[in-house]
């Protein structure tokens, strides 16, 4: 039997994926010990984890580093990687949403300033409504960007609102919701299918018994 | 006499498939690197990405780098085309790499048969792509999907054209999710459900594929696609293809300018299909041309790093020589060391980052 590769984002929502893993049967004891490594495997499940960026995932992925991996929706939707998306998690749940000071006024006469980290998905966003804008990509402390005039609106990622809310802005329309899935490179899913579904099948049915 | 050892996965790969398709009475297909852009424009949805590298020839004239062989090969035979044409191509296409977002050259070898095609016809590609994959590796796997089958299967099913591109979606990404949201919503109903899972799993043969989707294949055009999908890969099953031949209908999904069959393969070992094709009879309508085409491409590139095994050594034996060997003597040592198999260099003085067996001088033989 093949061993499945698997790319954990790093950071605490890495932390509960892996104990999905762990609950749905492919426990890993190592992963646990308090040290800097990044792989851990277990000979006996045949599975080996390693941790990587969050954004770094579907990459990981895609490539065939690793077998399956857990990335957000957001990272899928602005790298779009050619991956299959098996499963919905139901965690790290939050949405992809415009925000803008609370007295913004949409000008449609003028060409819209959207800073956002997440330029591909503001750019179909705003080509599906037919409105002309202007990307401004910025990395981090995307909340700046109205608050200094950098831009009219940000395009980010909003779990509870409260950081929009300390800088005065508040979410003015949700693009899409985001939660984490689990992602499978195209290769692998052919020729170890029904390792992976075993897998697949075990994470959704403990995700469904903690929701239920 | 060609040495194989000395030759790269991708080289050894091309000697195999001419010989196959020629053996199969292709005929090569050689073209120019250049084609005018508008044949491009005009077509863009055909191509991977419709992103081309344009230059301006002496005359004016936009030209473009090819990014895609079958167009060129279409527009070449014209509209009105008689019989059955069989062709083989071994070409560069440029291109934008998924990965990378820039452009990247791709050898890529393939084959198109044009024309009055049938079933017959349809299969023997289908066949080709199979022998394709199992010579350049034993551990292969094609999976087929049939694109017209797929719509069928989902309008016959009463999946409506507003909720098309949704399901189309999670076919393609396998997702459980997405039907399940589909399902909460409302959108599609238990039975549509049980469809688009069915859909989203890959078989490992026909006949598993056809038991799962049979309660669904309920209208007359429904049962005559699923014939005829049968028919092609049935025609393809034995021996040496079992366990080597999957059903996957998330390629369908997103088949784009393919009508009937779509297929991609795969080696254990490289990440992403080394194999993509299928039958594209609208593009044929598109372009004016009577009849259908199927054909297939195999991505040379991918089998660059495959099975790559470092080698230990860059040259077997350095020859040290100095000014005061004579030419002659030195050929005449190094020939005979090379007439034992071993690769020679000759050199002055050693580079500091080359791997050597040994080093001898012209002396020391």
């Amino acid at each position: 039997m093949d061993w499945i590769n698997v790319a954990l984002p790093k950071g605490r929502l890495g932390e509960k994926v892996y104990d999905i893993f762990e609950k749905a049967g492919f426990e890993c004891p190592a992963i646990k010990e308090n040290n800097r490594k990044l792989t851990f495997e277990n000979p006996e499940k045949k599975i080996r984890y390693f941790w990587v960026k969050p954004s770094d995932v579907a990459i990981y992925v895609e490539r065939g580093a690793a077998d399956i991996g857990v990335a957000g929706k957001d990272i899928l939707l602005e790298y779009e990687p050619d991956v299959y998306e098996l499963s919905d998690l139901k965690m790290g749940v939050c949405r992809m949403a415009v925000a803008a000071p609370e007295n913004f006024r949409d000008d449609k006469s003028k060409t819209l300033k959207v800073a956002t980290k997440f330029s591909n998905i503001a750019s179909s966003y705003y080509a599906s409504m037919c409105r002309d804008i202007d990307i401004i990509h910025l990395n981090g402390s995307i909340e700046l960007a109205p608050i200094l005039g950098l831009s009219d609106v940000i395009v980010d990622i909003v779990e509870t609102g409260k950081t929009l809310l300390e800088n005065g802005l508040v979410p003015y329309e949700t693009i899409v919701p985001i939660s984490a899935r689990l992602i499978s490179n195209k290769a692998s899913y052919t020729f170890k299918t029904d390792k992976i579904n075993e897998i697949k099948n075990a994470m959704e049915e403990y995700v469904r018994n903690r929701n239920d | 006499m060609i040495n194989e050892a000395l030759l790269k996965n991708e080289e050894l790969a091309v000697f195999r498939l001419r010989s196959l398709y020629s053996d199969f009475g292709y005929t090569q297909y050689k073209m120019s690197k250049f084609e005018e852009y508008d044949l491009y424009v005009r077509n863009k949805d055909f191509l991977i990405s419709d992103r081309v590298i344009t230059f301006t020839d002496t005359n004016g004239k936009l030209l473009a780098l090819k990014p895609d062989v079958t167009l060129s090969i279409i527009t070449n035979l014209g509209k009105s085309i008689e019989g059955i044409h069989k062709m083989y191509y071994n070409e560069n296409v440029y291109r934008v790499s998924g990965a990378t977002g820039r452009f990247k050259e791709i050898m890529q070898t393939g084959l198109e048969c044009i024309g009055n095609i049938g079933i017959y016809e349809t299969a023997e590609v289908l066949y080709l792509a199979i022998k394709s994959l199992a010579l350049t590796d034993s551990n292969y796997r094609l999976e087929i999907a049939h694109a017209s089958l797929l719509s069928e299967l989902l309008m016959s099913n009463g999946i409506g054209k507003d909720i098309l591109g949704e399901v189309l979606e999670a076919v393609r990404i396998k997702s459980s999710g997405l039907t399940d949201n589909l399902l909460k919503t409302e959108k599609i109903n238990e039975g549509q459900a049980q469809l688009i899972s069915v859909l989203c799993r890959n078989f490992p043969d026909f006949s598993s594929f056809a038991s799962a989707v049979a309660p669904f294949v309920t209208d007359g055009e429904c049962e005559k696609l699923f014939g005829e999908f049968r028919d092609i890969v049935i025609s393809c099953e034995n021996e040496e293809t079992k366990g080597r031949i999957g059903i996957n209908f998330s390629l369908a999904s997103d088949a784009g300018y393919y009508s009937g069959i779509v297929f991609k393969g795969f080696i254990n070992g490289i990440p992403q299909s080394v194999l993509s094709g299928g039958q594209y009879d609208k593009l044929m309508e598109k372009l004016g041309n009577k009849g259908g085409a199927v054909g297939f491409a195999v991505y040379l590139d991918s089998f660059e790093r495959f099975g790559e095994k470092a080698d230990e050594y860059d040259v077997d034996t350095v020859l040290l020589v100095s000014g005061k060997d004579s030419p002659a003597d030195i050929l005449k040592t190094a020939e005979t060391i090379r007439s034992t198999g071993e690769s020679v260099c000759v050199l002055k003085t050693i580079p500091a980052n080359l791997r050597y067996r040994r080093v001898l001088n012209v002396e020391g033989l």
